[in-house]
Formats: C-alpha cells, structure tokens, sequence
C-alpha cells in the first residue's frame, strides 16, 4: 500500500512510518498538519491516508475536518483517524456521512503493528473500523431495562464485531462459525433491538454506535 | 422676559416727556401722539404679561420644589432620584454620578460606571457632605448655574443622594464581587483545561513513545522467550497506564465538552457513569462556556454521588427567555456546597425539591 502519513507530533508521526516501511508499505508523504495533508494527498493519491485528529492551529478536531474532506473530494482513499480521546462522538461525526472507508483508532493501538496494517487495509478496502475500546464503552453503559441484556451472548458478541466495522466474513473467521451463521444473528439481533437499517449495508455500523450511544438516552 | 417691556415702558415714556416739551396742548390729531400712546399701551401690557409670567414660573418652581422635597422625604427607591431631580429642576439631560471612593470611580444609580464629562454647554455640581465628595450633578448651564442648584437641592435632597449613594455603592460592591466570583471560577476552569492539554501533548505522549519503543524491542526479540515475555508485561503495564491517565486528564477537564458541546460530552458521562442516564432535552444551540462548563457540572456532580441503582437519572436542559434550566431527577443525596457556589457564581440558583436538582442559569 501507498500511505501517507499527517500528525504534528515527530514521535509518532516517525514511528508509524517506520513500522509501516518495516512492513514492507511505502510512505509517500508525511505532513504535520491539516493543509499540508490535503495538498499531499491531492498530488499523491495514496492508497490510505493516516490522521492524528488533534493537530494545529486549534489542537481540536482539525483531524476529522481532514478525513471528512478528504473522503469527500477522493472517496476511493482509505482514511484512518488516530486518537488520544475514547469519544464515540467523534467517532460517530467520523463515519456518519460516508462510513466506507473510514475508520477511528486509538493511538495506542497502531503501535501494534498488526493491528495499524488491518486498519490500513480495511480502510483501503472501503471497510470501517471502529476502536473495540469505543464498542467496549457503549457496549458497559448503563441503561434502565437494558435492551442488551435480552440478546444471547453469541448475539452480543456479534453485535460488537459489527459496531466495529467487521464485515461478516471477518466475524465468522474470528467466532469459528460459518459466514450464514453470522448473518442470522445479525438479522435476529437487530429485529431484537428494532433497528431497520439494513444488516447487510455499510450503514450497519452507523446504526448500532447511534443506537448503542442514544438508547434510553435520545433527546426526544 | 420683565427686561425688554420695562425698557420700552422707559423709552415710550422719555419720548412722550420729549414731545410734550415741543407741543404742551397734546393735540391728538398730531402723529407723534399717536405713535406714543401706541407704544405706551404696548410696553405696559406687554410687562404686565412679564410680570405676570416671572410670578407664575417663581410659583410653580416651588411648588415643584417642594413636591421633590416631599417625596425625597418618603425615601425615594434607588435610581429615582435623577428622575426626580430633572423633573423638578425642569432639565431632561440632568445626570447624577455617585463617587465611589474605594473603587476611585463615578457609577450611575444601578452601578454602571460612568464618566461625567465637561463640556462647555454644561455645568458641574459637586455635592458634597461633611467635607467628602458624593455625587457630581451634571445639567445645562443655561437653567441653572451651580449657585442656584446648590440652593436648590437643600438638605432634604442632599441626605436623599448621599442615602442613594450608600446604595449604590452596595449594588456596585455586589456586582464587583459577582464578577470576580466568576473571573475566579472562569480561571479555575481555564488551569484545569490547561493540565487536560498539558497530560495529553506531555505525559500521555510520552508513554505512547515508551509504548511504541517497547513494541519494537519486543517484535525484535521473539528468540528469547523470558525477554519477550518481561517486555510485554511492561507493555501491558504501560497500557494501562495510558489508560489511567487519560480517564484522569478527562476527570480533571472534559475536552469534549468545549469541542463538541453538551450533547456530546453528557453521552460520555452516560457512557462511564455508575448508573443509568437518560437525557430527554438538550439545548439545540451551543452556549458559553462558563454556562455550558456550570450546566455540564450540575449532572456530572450529581451522578458522582449517585448509587449505581435500576432507578437512574433522568436529565432535561431547556433554554428558554435565555436561561438555561437544567433540571437532573432522581439524584439521592442532597447538591454539595461546591455546587451551589459554582451555581451562584454563574448568577444561577440551584435548588433542591425531593430528589429533583434544578439549576437556572442565566445565558445572556
């Protein structure tokens, strides 16, 4: 892959690109803020694009107003957003108008090389990816008669995966089950939790952090 | 008014006198008579209607004169003396300024600061009482000159404009502790937000870089067993170190909560919170921070002492004639001390009826 990289902090900035070169992935580009990136990304076409979302001049969410442009003007790049803030918020701000190819990671997980390169490449795939530490939040809300508690443990799991951005294929992978498997408990979960978005749509993801985020909790 | 017919009067007469000199047998056939009885005729009424005029003014000066000492006597509320005082003077422009001499400024009857400027068409009183300054009246020259006033305003309006004075040095001492209540609780915020910004580009970046070198020392060292197993111990702990410091920098300063607003940063508190949060209405605009920061308090506070029970708290936030009402139900012990004061220091009340906290906080 073809990757360029923007965070205004050297440190991390050089030690992705040097995982990401170590893993046999070109760097092309790397940019220490906002406009840079974008004028990078504009003469350089990278396959994915890696963006710390604090960044000058306002060191608040520069970031995401980069990723959402840069969705916008080149939706064929992947674009992964990186993060100090466990915000599902932001999060939800980042994939709610276009949610393929996007993706919202904590810092502290990309330095696990592993986990920087399946982000990457499913992002570039027009995949979402979803920090497990944000669907591990919404997922220990409480909540007055707590519609997750009906769902099997199975169901919940799924569910989990799918708020991730995990296709079906993936999960099946992960649980040992088969790909029909899957997608029956997806189906029977969201009927459970009432939700009409499709389960086979990239708007999946969307649906279950929105309903996970605003159950019980929904200004009305 | 009296000066110019009496001058007239004079002038008609002295000329009569002349002519009658000329022509003792005052023929009224001949001109000059008949001029001068019309003349005479004119300045006489036309000073009888002055004199007439200077007597009725001089009257109804004092009857408005003594109508401002009687209701300066029943204590007038504050800010009605300048009402009183242009209205009797008959001087719509007429100002009063008090001076306040710890502050070393002059303030209006509410408090404001004002600066009582000379300038030619007007005239400066000081009123002064035992030998201190209290108040500065301003008003046209034309009516009156400082001599005049100063007879004027008599005793009975000075005890009513040194007791305005008290009065307003009050208010003005209570806005001034207002506003640096809330200069105190605004920096506060501000150092607080400044630790949150100072652990996230420091510290926490720090321990990422540590976390990053452990990583690579750790994939390079997959041979050696008891080395690889020591290094990811240390990763698991630097981890959770991170993530012990973010959850402390969040504790200190909500970031989200300038960045993204209420709505937002209340999700956040839901989403770790030790009970149940329902949030039924938010505001639908951004406010100030300092209304946002109190609002964002008064729920944060409350479910920081709530049980986690199957019960919850149920939250509503509705901004109506620019207040923000935040009302949080279900809370089971009583708003601390701290809370009332952060309150008070944005000019809201909070108040407290079983269970259900209310605070209202003024946005304008």
């Amino acid at each position: 892959m073809r990757i360029t990289v923007a965070d205004d902090s050297m440190l991390t900035r050089e030690g992705i690109v040097h995982l990401l070169s170590v893993a046999g992935h070109e760097v092309v580009g790397q940019a220490d803020d906002a406009d840079r990136l974008l004028s990078l990304v504009q003469a350089l076409r990278p396959d994915a694009v890696v963006i710390d979302i604090r960044m000058p001049p306002t060191y608040t969410d520069e970031g995401l107003v980069a990723a959402q442009r840069i969705h916008a003007a080149f939706p064929e790049i992947g674009v992964l957003v990186l993060s100090q803030y466990v915000e599902p918020s932001y999060a939800i701000r980042l994939i709610e108008d276009h949610p393929e190819g996007v993706g919202y990671l904590l810092k502290e997980r990309v330095f696990d090389v592993a986990i920087l390169i399946d982000a990457l490449r499913r992002v570039a795939d027009r995949e979402t990816v979803v920090d497990p530490t944000i669907v591990a939040r919404l997922f220990g809300r409480r909540r007055v008669a707590d519609p997750l508690d009906t769902l099997s443990e199975r169901g919940a799991e799924v569910l989990g995966l799918v708020a991730e951005g995990r296709s079906n294929q993936a999960i099946a992978a992960r649980l040992h089950i088969t790909e029909r498997t899957v997608e029956s408990h997806v189906t029977k979960t969201f009927l459970q939790l009432g939700l009409t978005d499709d389960p086979g749509s990239h708007r999946r993801v969307l649906a279950v952090l929105a309903y996970l985020r605003h159950q019980g909790t929904a200004p009305r | 008014m009296v000066t110019a017919p009496a001058a007239l009067a004079v002038t008609a007469e002295v000329c009569y006198a002349a002519v009658l000199r000329g022509d003792p047998a005052e023929s009224p056939e001949r001109n000059p008579f008949v001029w001068i009885f019309f003349a005479r005729s004119a300045a006489l009424t036309a000073l009888a209607v002055g004199v007439t005029w200077y007597v009725v003014q001089r009257r109804r000066r004092r009857s408005a004169f003594l109508t401002l000492v009687n209701e300066l006597e029943m204590s007038p509320g504050i800010g009605s003396l300048q009402a009183l005082l242009s209205r009797s003077l008959g001087d719509n422009s007429l100002t009063v300024a008090y001076w306040l001499s710890r502050a070393g400024r002059y303030v209006d009857a509410l408090g404001h600061a004002v600066n009582p400027e000379v300038d030619q068409d007007r005239a400066m009183t000081t009123i002064v009482r035992s030998g201190t300054q209290v108040a500065v009246v301003s008003h046209e020259r034309a009516i009156l000159d400082d001599q005049t006033l100063r007879q004027r305003i008599g005793p009975a309006a000075l005890l009513a404009i040194d007791n305005e004075r008290l009065g307003v040095e009050l208010t003005a001492h209570l806005q001034e502790l207002r506003l640096s209540r809330m200069r105190i609780v605004t920096a506060a915020d501000e150092a607080r937000r400044q630790i949150e910004r100072d652990l996230h580009d420091g510290a926490q970046q720090r321990l990422l870089s540590v976390l990053y070198e452990l990583r690579l020392a750790s994939s390079e060292s997959q041979e050696d067993a008891h080395l690889s197993g020591a290094l990811d111990a240390l990763i698991e702990g630097t981890q959770k170190s991170l993530v012990e410091l973010r959850e402390l920098a969040q504790g200190i300063f909500p970031a989200i909560l300038d960045e993204a607003g209420l709505g937002a940063a209340l999700g956040t508190l839901a989403d770790q919170a030790g009970c149940a949060i329902e949030i039924r209405s938010l505001p639908h605009v951004r406010l100030s921070a300092p209304v946002e920061r109190t609002a964002y308090l008064v729920v944060s506070e409350t479910v920081g002492a709530a049980h986690a029970r199957s019960g919850g708290l149920t939250v509503n936030m509705d901004l109506c004639d620019e207040t923000l009402t935040v009302c949080v139900d279900g809370a089971d012990k009583a708003p601390s001390e701290y809370l009332a004061d952060r309150v008070g220091a944005a000019g809201g009340v909070l108040s407290v009826n079983s269970g259900a906290i209310r605070a209202e906080i003024p946005c304008g």
